[in-house]
């Protein structure tokens, strides 16, 4: 299996694998993830017009690979709330981490990195097979095309 | 950058003595714990060193289950109310001038003021207006609301990054902020040339602007635009205000500049440091369009007619104009939203009883609206309360409140949404 490894520097929290949901467009928890009102709660994306390349998909245990974060301060509590009922994504990898979401990864310790050597929303596609080493800031790409 | 830097980037912060001693626990596990955050933050960020904050705002947390303000069931409350709780027993005291939006639970407020926050309207978590004390040119700022974090930078030339509400706690606590982003003259130039075709001839054109604008940078906010075009003349604040709001909706801008009009950005070679632009691109009538079309009416009667911003005494003068000596159509709730210096003038002028008379709901605390008896709020409330349809000036209830699955209405007046409110029908 082809393996890609991209290096950045020292990020928040631990070790994670999992598989990759990528996506083109910045997130925000609470202008795109409308599974937060639905019963049983969910962390489904229903913005189709902002976030169509994730619209209906579920990011909980997802390894979510996403430019930065976007549209205001809500997404830090949006996404603790998601991930304290075991909702939340395994970890996180971004072009430059959106501040708010950067806290919340420190209160969670959500494995998080950016600032990497190469563009990862161009390099990991959705369903690719990453393993995220915060500490280090490297993460591995086992692409799902051998 | 420096010795310990790779790619222009600091990996380990140079802390004073004052903060290496708030580190080790010196002060307490409270105020050990938010340095610890904030320098984690400040290595991620890459910053050298921490500064000290001139003024924090301790707004809203905003969450699952909760409303604008603050909930007990909701995870990042429960954080901060551990969080709290542990600096009453170790007796913290705030460490930089902090404000408080008087929109949370009685028992956290006390805590807060106990600790030396300034009690401020429920409408200024959102209204530069009610800004105590008013940031300086030059001065490290760590507000709440995103609009006002944007305002400092942009208009009256302060630094602040938008750190939410984590941050911002852990910034009163220790009086510090990592050095990064805004904070440095670095990043405070633009990068993005946008050529304003139109003159924005009222606040929700102007949000409309700004929304177009931070959607075509969602994915880079932070090159941070420049504006031309604009004619400074026929600028208000309650403009900007409105202008910033929708800078942080749909994308994250959180530092602009507009020739002529900001502090940093008197003339375009200044506001670009004398560097080519990035990136160019114009907006004229039709993009504007593009957004009004996001959300167009949909042949629903409203159920809900909602002015959200700005909430300043202006406005308040604009709607009593509007709805003296009429009345709201019976099927629609008509809410309206205002700071506390807007309140007082209501109140001490009679303006609040020619609204109420008109049957418009005055909105005790931000975001507010009636809905079948009761207070509600649409952010987290209105798919529950069976709400389907609402009108609003607001661009962020568009963005926030659609993923409900309401119908949520724009319209490009005061005058239109409030004839709206009148007929009960949405005036097209």
């Amino acid at each position: 299996m082809a393996k890609i490894i991209l290096k950045g520097h020292k990020g928040i929290g631990g070790t994670a694998e999992g598989e990759a949901l990528v996506s083109k467009n910045a997130l925000s928890y609470i202008f795109d993830v409308g599974g937060i009102w639905h019963d049983p709660m969910s962390a489904k994306v229903t913005n189709k017009k902002e976030m169509p390349d994730w619209y209906g998909k579920d990011l909980a245990g997802k390894v979510l690979v996403f430019p930065t974060g976007r549209g205001g301060i809500f997404s830090t509590a949006m996404l603790m709330g998601l991930a304290k009922k075991g909702l939340g994504p395994k970890a996180m990898i971004n072009v430059k981490t959106h501040p708010v979401f950067a806290y919340a990864s420190i209160v969670l310790d959500l494995p998080t990195v950016d600032g990497l050597d190469k563009n990862p929303c161009e390099v990991i596609e959705t369903g690719d097979w990453v393993k995220v080493d915060a500490r280090r800031g490297v993460v591995e790409v086992t692409k799902k095309k051998a | 950058m420096n010795s310990n830097s790779r790619r222009g980037r600091y990996e380990y912060m140079r802390l004073t003595k004052d903060e290496k001693n708030m580190l080790s626990g010196e002060y307490g596990e409270a105020t050990r714990r938010a340095m610890e955050i904030l320098v984690k933050m400040g290595e991620y960020s890459g910053a050298e060193r921490m500064v000290a904050v001139s003024w924090a705002d301790l707004s809203t947390f905003s969450g699952i289950g909760g409303g604008h303000g603050d909930s007990p069931d909701n995870d990042l409350y429960k954080f901060m109310k551990e969080f709290d709780d542990l600096c009453m027993q170790e007796n913290v005291k705030f460490r930089c001038p902090i404000t408080l939006a008087d929109a949370g639970t009685p028992e956290r407020n006390e805590k807060m003021v106990r600790m030396g926050a300034q009690l401020i309207s429920p409408a200024g978590a959102s209204s530069p207006h009610d800004i105590f004390p008013l940031p300086l040119f030059g001065q490290y700022v760590t507000p709440g609301a995103t609009n006002i974090n944007t305002y400092c930078n942009s208009m009256l030339g302060a630094r602040g990054n938008n750190e939410g509400p984590v941050g911002v706690h852990m910034a009163a606590i220790t009086g510090r902020t990592p050095e990064y982003g805004y904070l440095l003259d670095e990043n405070r130039h633009a990068r993005t040339v946008v050529k304003v075709k139109v003159q924005p001839k009222n606040y929700i054109e102007w949000a409309v602007l700004g929304f177009y604008i931070s959607k075509t940078l969602s994915t880079h906010y932070w090159d941070v635009p420049v504006m031309t075009g604009i004619n400074p003349i026929a600028v208000s604040s309650d403009d900007i205000m409105s202008f910033c709001a929708s800078m942080n909706n749909p994308g994250s801008i959180t530092h602009f500049l507009i020739e002529g009009l900001s502090p940093e950005g008197r003339t375009l070679k200044q506001a670009l440091a004398g560097k080519k632009p990035k990136e160019e691109f114009a907006v004229g009538p039709k993009q504007m369009q593009e957004i009004y079309d996001t959300w167009p009416p949909t042949g629903n009667k409203p159920d809900i007619v909602t002015l959200r911003f700005p909430l300043t005494v202006q406005r308040l003068y604009d709607v009593v104009r509007l709805v003296e000596g009429k009345k709201v159509h019976p099927d629609v709730s008509f809410a309206v939203d205002f700071t506390l210096a807007a309140k007082m003038v209501a109140e001490r002028f009679g303006l609040r009883k020619i609204l109420e008379t008109a049957g418009v709901f005055v909105a005790p605390a931000q975001g507010n609206v009636m809905w079948k008896g009761k207070i509600i709020d649409p952010w987290t409330q209105a798919r529950r309360e069976g709400v389907r349809t609402m009108v609003t000036d607001s661009l962020k209830d568009c963005n926030a409140i659609s993923q409900q699955e309401i119908d949520l209405i724009l319209l490009p007046s005061l005058e239109k949404i409030v004839n709206t409110a009148l007929t009960g029908k949405v005036e097209v």
